[in-house]
C-alpha cells in the first residue's frame, strides 16, 4: 500500500548567530488517494516542508518515507530517477518552458529517460484534454491565461503518474474564478490517478477542498 | 518532441544571449585560427620568395675555382640528366663585389653579388620575371635595390669590382695579396630590373633583397684571365616548384665529366734522356701531379694516394729558401749565401733526384740532415759533413706580413748535377753533352705564375719582398742552365714540419712510369677514384632549392609567437563566454530549478545546457574562422606596416591553409565548451528551491557563512603586507643586478606589489561589507562601493584580469632595448669588406701601405680584423633557418685587446664556459687555444642567435653540427654567450680554428673598430674612400645594433598592441558582469525606483561601480608596472614608450566606459512594475 511517512523531521539554517529553526518535529502520514493541505502563515515553513517531502531539499533530523524507501539515502542521479517516477510539483510560479508549447511543456519530465513514447504524448494528450486544454496543444505559454497556465502545470505534474503530487501555492497568483478551478482540478486528478496530494497555501478556500487540513505553526505541525 | 527540440526551442528562445556567446566564441576563434593563418602566411611567403628567387633552379654547383664551361653542356647532354632535370648553364658568381657608380656623385655599394651569365640563364626564370635582353660585352643589368642604393637609371655607367682568379693562396708568401682586384669598368646599365625572381636570386635564403649585378659571361671571363671557364653551375629542374628528389640529387655530382684542370690538377710526363736514337738512356722518366694552387689540399692528397695506391706515388714538398749558406765555426758570411733556391723536400727512392752515382738510393735523411747539390756544394765550398744554414718565409703570413725564419742541417750528401752545353731558351729545354743525372730535374718544382715562368731572375715578379741586390752573376747563370732545379733536398718530414701549411704539405707526387702508363690512363684512373669515392673535391651541387624549401619552415614558429602576443584576446574572448553563458545560465535559473524538480538529474541538465552551447560555439567557431582569416589579414597588414621592424622587410602575404582552419575551429570550439562547461560549475551544486526562485545559491554557502569572518580579513591583509615587504625587498636586490636579469627581478617586485595591492583591495572590499556606507559625503559613490562589494569574489577577478593585463602590458616595457655600449662592445663602426685586406689596419706600416696619406685620418682609432666565412644570417633579421652561418676568425689581437682591463666598454657576457680567472676577465680568452681536430671547436655567439636562430637551449656546453656543401660536417661547441651584442647572427672561433676549417679562406674581411669620439663619420669615409678597392663598408655599430634590437622591441610593441586589444575586449566582459549585477539586483533596483530614485542616479550608481571595477584594475596594474620598468627607465636600458602606453590606456579607459554605459542603459529601462512583481 503506498503511503508517505513522515517522522519527526525538523530544519534549521545555520546564521551568523544562533542557528534559524525552521521545522520542528514535524511528521505526517498520507496513504494512497488521500489528500490534505497544509495552512500557515508567511514564514511558518510550509514551503520548506515541502519541499523536503518533495526530496528538492533535506531534512535536519527526521526522516521521510514514500511508499517504504527513503529517498535521502540515495545518491544524486537515483534520487532525480526517484523524483522523476514518484513525484509531481505544481508550483505558485508555473515555471512553463516559454520555447516549448503547451503539449511539449508536460512531456518535459519524461524527456529525463529520454525521448517520450508514444504512449507518453497519448497520457499528455489525454491530461491537457481532462485539464480543459485539448484545444490548446500548440500554443506557448506566452498565449495562456494565468490558470491555463497553472493546469498545463498540473497536467506536467501527472505525466508519470507519480504517487506524490506536491502543490505549493497553486493559486496564489489566480484570480478567484481561476483558483477555483484549478483546486477543483486537484481534488479531482490525483484522486482519479490514485496519487496522494498534499497542498501547500494560505487560502482557506482551497484548503477546504481536501480531506485533512493540517496547520503549520513556528515550524510545527498539527491538525487544524 | 525529443531533446533536439528542446534544445533547438532554447536556441530561438534565448537567441540574444547566444548571439552574445556565439560572438565571444567567434573572437576567440578569431584570434586562434588567425594565430595559425599569421604562421601559415609566414611559412608560405618565404616558400613563395625561396621559388621565386631561384625560378627553375634546383641545383647549384659554386667552387672555389675555375671549371671548363663546357662541363655544363656535358652534363646537360646526359640521359640521367634529363630524367630529373632540364638544363644546366655555366656561369660565374662572385657573392661579394663592389661596384661604384660614375659621375660627379659617385657612390659605392660593397658585397654587391655579381653574375657573369649566358642568355640562357634567363631560361631559368619562371613567368615574366627577366630582362628583355641578357647583358651584352659593356653592359650590366641592375636589380632594383642595388640601382636605388647606387642612385642609377638606365643608361649610366658604372664599375664592377672583384677578386681575381689568382689560385695560390694568398696567405702564403707565394700568393699575391695587392692587386688582386679584377674590374669591369665603363659598364652601361642596360636594364634596371624589379627584385623578382631571378632579379633577387641569392645563394643564402633571406627574405632581404640581394643587391645584384648582372653581366655578360664572356665579360667575366674577360676581366679574369679565365677564357672558357665557370665556377658556376646552375641545374634547372623540370618542375619550378617542387624540387628533383634527393636521389636525383646525389647522383648529379656522379654524372659530372671533370677533368683534372676541373679540380685545378695537372699530370705531366716527365722524361729526360740523353743520346739519340738507339744509343738513347732514359736518366728519370715520372709523371707529375701538380695543383695550379701550388700545394695539394689533404683531401687531393688522400684522393691520389688512393688512386694511385698501386703504382706508389712519391709525395714531395718544394719550397722556396731565401738563403742556403755554409756555417763555418758557427758563423756564416752573408756575402757568399745562395739567394731564392728552391729545395725539395723528398725522401730517397729508385728513380728520385737523391740517388748515388750507381742509380741506388742515398740512405734516408735524418731531421738535421741536408743533400745539397754539386753546383750548390761547389757555390759554398761545401763538403759532406758542412753546417748549411737555410732561410726561409714562413709558410702562413701574419696580416701579409712575411716572416723570415731558419734551419740549420748538417750535409749528408752531394748530388752530381751536369751542367748543360746549352741554357734554357723560351721555347726549348736546356741541351746537354754530357749525361744529366736524377738531379737535373727542374720538374721537381711547381709552376708559380711571375716567377717558374720567367726567363730571367731580372724579369721575377715575386709577391714577397724581393732583394734583387742579393743576385750574384752565378745565381742569373743557374737559372738560365737548370730553371727550378732545386739547389738542395731535405727528407719529406722535414720539409713537411718546416714548409708544410694550412694550404697543404705536398706541391706534387711523382708516379712511376711504368709499363702501359700513360697520362690519360692516370687521369682516367684518378677521375674514376675520385668519382666513386664521396670526396669529390669540391664538386659537390648544393640542393639549393630543397634546401630554401627546408629553411622557409622558418626560425620563429610565428602561429605561436602570435598566439601568444594574443593571449589577452582569447583570455577576454573566453572570459566573455564564460560570464555571457553563465549570465545565460543564471537567467534560466527557474527552468533549471524545474528541470530538476521534474526528476531532471544535474547531470542531464549540464549536458542539455552544454548541448545548447555546443550548437552557440560552432556557430561561433565556424564564423570565427572568417574572422580568424580577417584577424590574420590584419597582423600582416601590421606585419607589412607597424611591425615592419619584426621581419626586416615587407614581404608578407596572407595564406590560410585548410588545417589551420579546421585546427583553429576545432580549437575555437573546444576551448570555447570547456569553458562554457566551467561556467556551468554554479548550476553543478545550486539549491532547488534557489533556482525555482531564480536564484543560484550553492548549497555550500548554507552551510559556511564563515568565509567573511574579520580573521579571514585579517588573514588577506598580512599577506598583503609580506607581498609588500618581498616587492619592497626584491627591488632593492633587483638595484644589484644588471641587464635583462635586472628587469626581471623589477618585473617580480612589480608583479609581488601587484598582488599585494590586490589582496588590500579584496580585503577593502569584504569589510566594505560590514560597514554602514551610506552616512557621510559621495553617497553615491559609497554606495557603488558597497554594491562592488555584494560579490567580492567577482569584482576581486574582475579588477584582477584588468589589473594584470595592464601590468603585463605596461610592466614589458622594461625589455624593451636600446643599444648600449656593452652591447657594441665599446666599438663605434663595424666594417665589411668585399675583398679580403690582409694588412692590418692596427698597425703604423698597415695603414701606412692602405691608406697612403690618410693616416692622420684615423690616428686615436684601434681597427681590429676578423676573419669571414660568408654564410647565412643567423640573426633575428632573418626568418629563414639557417644552415651554414656565417662564422668570424677572431684574432689573437681581438682577445688581446680585451685583456685591457681598462677598456671603456666590452661585450657583456651572459654566459661563458671560463674556468679561470684570466678567462672569467676576458672570456674570449676560451678562442685563443687551437681546438684538436675531431673535437668540437669552441664557439662564441649571441644569446639571442643561439636561442632563436639555431635553438640551442642548453647553453654553455651544448654542441651542433654545421654541414657545410662539401659535405664537411663541423661540430662547434658553445662556450660563451653575448648578450643583446652587434654580433648577432654570426658565430665567432678561434683564428686558429677558423684557418684549420676554412684553410682557402685568406686575409680578412671583418672589422671592429672604435675611433675617438666624434670621430666616427670621418673615419668610416676615410676608410671607405681609401679601401674602395676592396669594398670596404663601414656602418655604424649603435645603429646596426638598434636594427637588430628593433626585431625584439617590435614584437614587445606588437605585444602591448594586442594586449590593448585585448583589455578592450575585456571591458566588454566587464561590462557583462555589470549586465548580470543589474539582472540580478533588478528588484531592489525597481525598489529604489519606487522610493523615488530617479533613473539617471541610479545609472549614475551603476556606471560609477563600473568605474570602479575599471580604474581600479587599471590603476593597480599600472602602478605595479611602473614599479617595475621605472628604475629600468632610469638606470638601465629600457625605453618605455609612456605616450604610446597612455594612449593604450586611455582607449581601454574610454571603451570599458562606453560598454559601461550599456549596463546603465539596461537600468535605466528595466521595467518597474515587472521587476517588483519578480518577473
Amino acid at each position: 500500500m503506498p503511503e508517505l511517512i513522515v517522522e519527526h523531521v525538523s530544519k534549521s539554517f545555520p546564521t551568523r548567530g544562533e542557528p534559524l529553526v525552521v521545522l520542528r518535529d514535524a511528521s505526517l502520514t498520507l496513504a494512497a488517494g488521500q489528500n490534505a493541505a497544509i495552512l500557515g502563515p508567511s514564514g511558518s515553513g510550509k514551503s520548506t516542508l515541502l519541499f523536503i517531502i518533495g526530496t528538492l531539499d533535506s531534512p535536519s533530523t527526521g526522516s521521510v518515507r514514500l511508499n517504504g524507501t527513503d529517498p535521502f539515502s540515495m545518491r544524486e542521479a537515483e534520487l532525480a530517477d526517484f523524483r522523476n517516477c514518484n513525484i509531481g510539483f505544481v508550483f505558485q510560479d508555473h515555471y512553463l518552458l516559454p520555447q516549448l508549447t503547451v503539449l511539449e511543456n508536460v512531456l518535459v519530465p519524461a524527456l529525463a529517460a529520454g525521448t517520450p513514447p508514444p504512449a507518453t504524448v497519448e497520457r499528455a494528450r489525454d491530461l491537457l484534454a481532462r485539464v480543459g486544454l485539448a484545444e490548446r496543444l500548440e500554443h506557448r505559454p506566452a498565449e495562456l491565461s494565468g490558470g491555463e497556465r497553472q493546469r498545463v502545470g498540473v497536467a506536467r505534474a501527472l505525466l508519470l503518474k507519480p504517487a506524490l503530487l506536491l502543490a505549493d501555492e497553486p493559486t496564489g497568483n489566480l484570480d478567484r474564478k481561476s483558483a477555483a478551478a484549478i483546486g477543483e482540478l486537484l481534488a479531482e486528478l490525483p484522486r482519479q490517478e490514485q496519487a496522494m496530494l498534499l497542498v501547500v497555501t494560505h487560502s482557506l478556500e482551497l484548503a477546504q477542498r481536501f480531506e485533512r487540513r493540517l496547520e503549520l505553526d513556528d515550524g510545527r505541525l498539527r491538525d487544524a | 518532441m525529443t531533446l533536439l527540440r528542446v534544445i533547438t526551442g532554447s536556441l530561438r528562445y534565448h537567441w540574444r544571449i547566444h548571439v552574445a556567446v556565439a560572438l565571444g566564441v567567434l573572437a576567440a576563434t578569431a584570434v586562434l585560427t588567425g594565430a595559425l593563418a599569421v604562421g601559415d602566411s609566414v611559412r608560405y611567403s618565404l616558400r613563395r620568395l625561396a621559388l621565386d628567387r631561384l625560378g627553375r633552379i634546383d641545383e647549384v654547383l659554386v667552387v672555389d675555382r675555375f671549371l671548363r664551361q663546357e662541363l655544363a653542356g656535358e652534363l646537360a647532354s646526359q640521359p640521367k640528366f634529363k630524367e630529373h632535370f632540364a638544363s644546366a648553364t655555366p656561369a660565374i658568381l662572385f657573392p661579394s663585389a663592389t661596384a661604384e657608380s660614375a659621375g660627379e656623385k659617385r657612390r659605392l655599394a660593397a658585397n654587391v653579388q655579381v653574375l657573369g651569365v649566358e642568355p640562357a640563364f634567363w631560361d631559368l626564370s619562371v613567368g615574366h620575371s627577366r630582362p628583355k635582353q641578357s647583358p651584352a660585352d659593356g653592359e650590366v643589368i641592375l636589380n632594383a635595390p642595388l640601382a636605388s642604393e647606387l642612385n642609377v637609371k638606365v643608361g649610366d655607367s658604372l664599375v664592377l669590382r672583384f677578386g681575381k682568379a689568382d689560385q695560390v693562396p694568398a696567405d702564403s708568401p707565394l700568393g699575391r695579396r695587392s692587386g688582386q682586384v679584377a674590374s669591369l669598368p665603363e659598364l652601361t646599365v642596360s636594364e634596371i630590373i624589379p627584385a623578382e625572381g631571378l632579379g633577387r636570386f641569392s645563394l643564402q635564403p633571406s627574405q632581404l633583397a640581394p643587391r645584384s649585378a648582372f653581366v655578360s659571361l664572356a665579360a667575366m671571363q674577360g676581366a679574369l684571365d679565365v677564357a672558357g671557364k665557370a665556377n658556376t653551375i646552375f641545374v634547372g629542374g623540370l618542375n619550378a616548384d617542387v624540387p628533383a628528389p634527393p636521389a636525383a640529387s646525389g647522383e648529379l655530382a656522379q654524372l659530372l665529366t671533370p677533368r683534372l684542370t676541373d679540380d685545378g690538377l695537372a699530370l705531366k710526363h716527365v722524361k729526360m734522356t740523353f743520346g739519340e736514337g738507339q744509343a738513347a738512356r732514359t736518366i728519370y722518366e715520372y709523371y707529375s701531379l701538380t695543383s695550379d694552387r701550388m700545394l695539394l689540399d689533404t683531401a687531393t692528397e688522400r684522393a691520389v694516394q688512393r688512386a694511385f695506391a698501386a703504382e706508389r706515388p712519391q709525395p714531395l714538398l718544394t719550397y722556396l729558401a731565401n738563403s742556403i749558406q755554409k756555417l763555418t765555426d758557427g758563423a756564416a758570411d752573408d756575402k757568399a749565401r745562395i739567394p731564392y733556391s728552391t729545395i725539395t723536400a723528398i725522401d730517397p727512392a729508385p728513380g728520385g733526384p737523391l740517388v748515388d752515382a750507381d742509380g741506388k738510393p742515398l740512405p734516408p735523411l735524418a731531421d738535421d740532415e741536408i743533400v745539397l747539390t754539386s753546383w750548390a756544394a761547389e757555390d759554398q765550398q761545401a763538403k759532406v759533413g758542412d753546417k748549411i744554414r737555410v732561410t726561409y718565409f714562413d709558410p702562413e703570413t701574419v696580416h701579409g706580413a712575411e716572416r723570415e725564419s731558419s734551419a740549420e742541417f748538417r750535409v749528408a750528401a752531394i748530388v752530381p748535377l751536369t751542367e748543360p752545353a746549352s741554357p734554357f731558351t723560351r721555347r726549348t729545354p736546356a741541351v746537354y753533352e754530357q749525361p744529366p743525372t736524377p738531379a737535373n730535374d727542374p720538374d721537381l718544382t711547381p709552376e708559380v705564375k711571375g716567377i717558374t715562368d720567367q726567363a730571367s731572375i731580372a724579369n721575377w715578379d715575386p709577391p714577397f719582398p724581393f732583394e734583387r741586390g742579393r743576385i750574384r752573376p752565378q745565381d742569373d747563370e743557374y737559372w738560365e742552365n737548370h730553371r727550378t732545379t732545386p739547389k738542395a733536398y731535405v727528407s719529406l718530414r722535414t720539409g713537411q714540419r718546416l714548409w708544410g701549411s694550412r694550404f697543404g704539405s705536398v706541391t706534387s707526387f711523382r708516379i712511376p712510369a711504368n709499363s702501359g702508363v700513360s697520362v690519360e690512363s692516370l687521369e682516367k684512373q684518378f677521375l674514376a677514384e675520385v668519382g666513386q669515392s664521396r670526396e669529390r673535391l669540391g664538386l659537390d651541387f648544393n640542393p639549393i632549392k630543397r634546401q630554401s624549401l627546408v629553411a622557409s619552415a622558418g626560425t620563429t614558429p610565428f602561429d605561436v609567437l602570435f598566439l601568444l602576443l594574443s593571449m589577452f584576446i582569447i583570455a577576454a574572448a573566453l572570459m566573455l563566454v564564460w560570464l555571457l553563458f553563465r549570465l545565460g545560465v543564471e537567467q534560466r535559473a527557474s527552468e533549471i530549478g524545474l528541470l530538476l524538480a521534474l526528476g531532471w538529474s544535474r547531470p542531464q541538465v549540464r549536458r542539455l545546457l552544454l548541448l545548447e552551447g555546443s550548437v552557440v560555439a560552432a556557430i561561433g567557431a565556424a564564423l570565427g574562422v572568417l574572422g580568424g582569416i580577417g584577424y590574420a589579414w590584419l597582423m600582416i597588414v601590421g606585419l607589412r606596416t607597424w611591425w615592419v621592424g619584426a621581419i626586416a622587410s615587407p614581404f608578407l602575404l596572407l595564406h590560410v591553409t585548410l588545417l589551420s582552419a579546421t585546427v583553429g575551429f576545432a580549437a575555437g570550439l573546444i576551448v570555447s565548451l570547456v569553458t562554457i562547461w566551467f561556467s556551468l560549475g554554479r548550476v553543478k551544486n545550486a539549491v532547488v528551491r534557489s533556482l525555482l526562485a531564480g536564484e543560484i545559491v550553492p548549497s555550500a554557502k548554507n552551510e559556511s557563512p564563515a568565509l567573511r569572518t574579520p580573521r579571514s580579513a585579517f588573514r588577506i591583509q598580512a599577506a598583503a603586507a609580506v607581498l609588500f615587504l618581498a616587492a619592497v625587498g626584491l627591488a632593492f636586490y633587483a638595484a644589484t643586478l644588471g641587464g635583462e636579469a635586472q628587469a626581471g627581478a623589477f618585473m617580480g617586485a612589480g608583479a609581488a606589489l601587484l598582488t599585494a595591492l590586490l589582496l588590500f583591495t579584496v580585503a577593502q572590499l569584504r569589510s566594505a561589507g560590514g560597514r554602514s556606507t551610506l552616512i557621510g559625503g559621495a553617497a553615491l559613490a559609497r554606495l557603488a562601493f558597497r554594491n562592488a562589494s555584494r560579490n567580492v569574489g567577482r569584482s576581486a577577478a574582475t579588477i584582477a584580469l584588468m589589473a594584470f593585463a595592464a601590468f603585463l602590458i605596461v610592466a614589458v616595457s622594461a625589455f624593451r632595448m636600446s643599444p648600449t655600449d656593452t652591447g657594441v662592445g665599446g666599438f663605434d663602426l663595424l666594417a665589411q669588406s668585399s675583398q679580403p685586406i690582409y694588412e692590418d689596419l692596427n698597425s703604423d706600416e698597415g695603414r701606412r701601405q692602405l691608406l697612403a696619406g690618410k693616416t692622420a685620418n684615423v690616428a686615436g682609432c684601434t681597427i681590429l680584423s676578423l676573419r669571414l666565412k660568408a654564410g647565412d644570417d643567423a640573426s633575428c633579421r632573418n626568418l629563414y633557418q639557417p644552415s651554414q652561418p656565417q662564422i668570424l676568425g677572431v684574432t689573437p689581437q681581438v682577445i688581446e685587446y680585451f685583456n685591457d682591463s681598462k677598456l671603456p666598454a666590452r661585450f657583456a657576457w651572459s654566459a661563458s664556459a671560463a674556468k679561470s680567472e684570466a678567462e672569467k676577465a676576458n672570456p674570449w680568452r676560451l678562442l685563443a687555444t687551437p681546438t684538436p681536430p675531431k673535437e668540437p671547436v669552441p664557439v662564441v655567439l649571441d644569446q639571442n642567435t643561439a636561442m632563436y636562430s639555431l635553438r640551442l637551449y642548453r647553453g654553455i656546453g651544448e654542441t651542433f653540427d654545421v654541414t657545410y656543401d662539401d659535405g664537411t660536417k663541423v661540430t662547434f661547441r658553445v662556450a660563451g654567450l653575448l648578450a643583446n651584442s652587434v654580433l648577432q647572427g654570426s658565430l665567432l672561433i678561434g683564428e686558429a680554428d677558423f684557418e684549420r676549417l676554412f684553410p682557402q679562406i685568406s686575409g680578412y674581411r671583418y672589422f671592429l673598430i672604435r675611433t675617438p669620439a666624434g670621430k666616427a663619420a670621418d673615419v668610416a669615409g676615410v676608410l671607405e674612400d681609401q679601401l674602395s678597392d676592396q669594398g670596404f663598408d663601414a656602418t655604424s655599430a649603435r645603429e646596426r645594433l638598434t636594427d637588430l634590437l628593433a626585431v625584439q622591441n617590435t614584437y614587445i610593441s606588437t605585444f602591448q598592441s594586442l594586449g590593448a586589444l585585448g583589455l578592450v575586449l575585456g571591458t566588454f566582459g566587464l561590462a557583462a558582469v555589470q549586465l548580470r549585477s543589474v539582472f540580478e539586483r533588478r528588484k531592489e533596483l525597481a525598489l529604489l525606483r519606487a522610493a523615488g530614485f530617479r533613473r539617471r542616479r541610479l545609472g549614475q550608481m551603476v556606471l560609477l561601480e563600473n568605474l570602479l571595477l575599471l580604474l581600479g584594475g587599471l590603476l593597480l596594474g599600472t602602478i605595479a608596472a611602473l614599479v617595475a620598468v621605472l628604475p629600468q627607465m632610469l638606470f638601465g636600458g629600457a625605453r618605455v614608450p609612456l605616450i604610446d602606453l597612455a594612449l593604450m590606456l586611455g582607449v581601454v579607459l574610454v571603451v570599458g566606459i562606453s560598454t559601461g554605459l550599456i549596463a546603465v542603459r539596461a537600468t535605466l529601462h528595466a521595467p518597474l512594475v515587472g521587476a517588483l512583481r519578480g518577473e
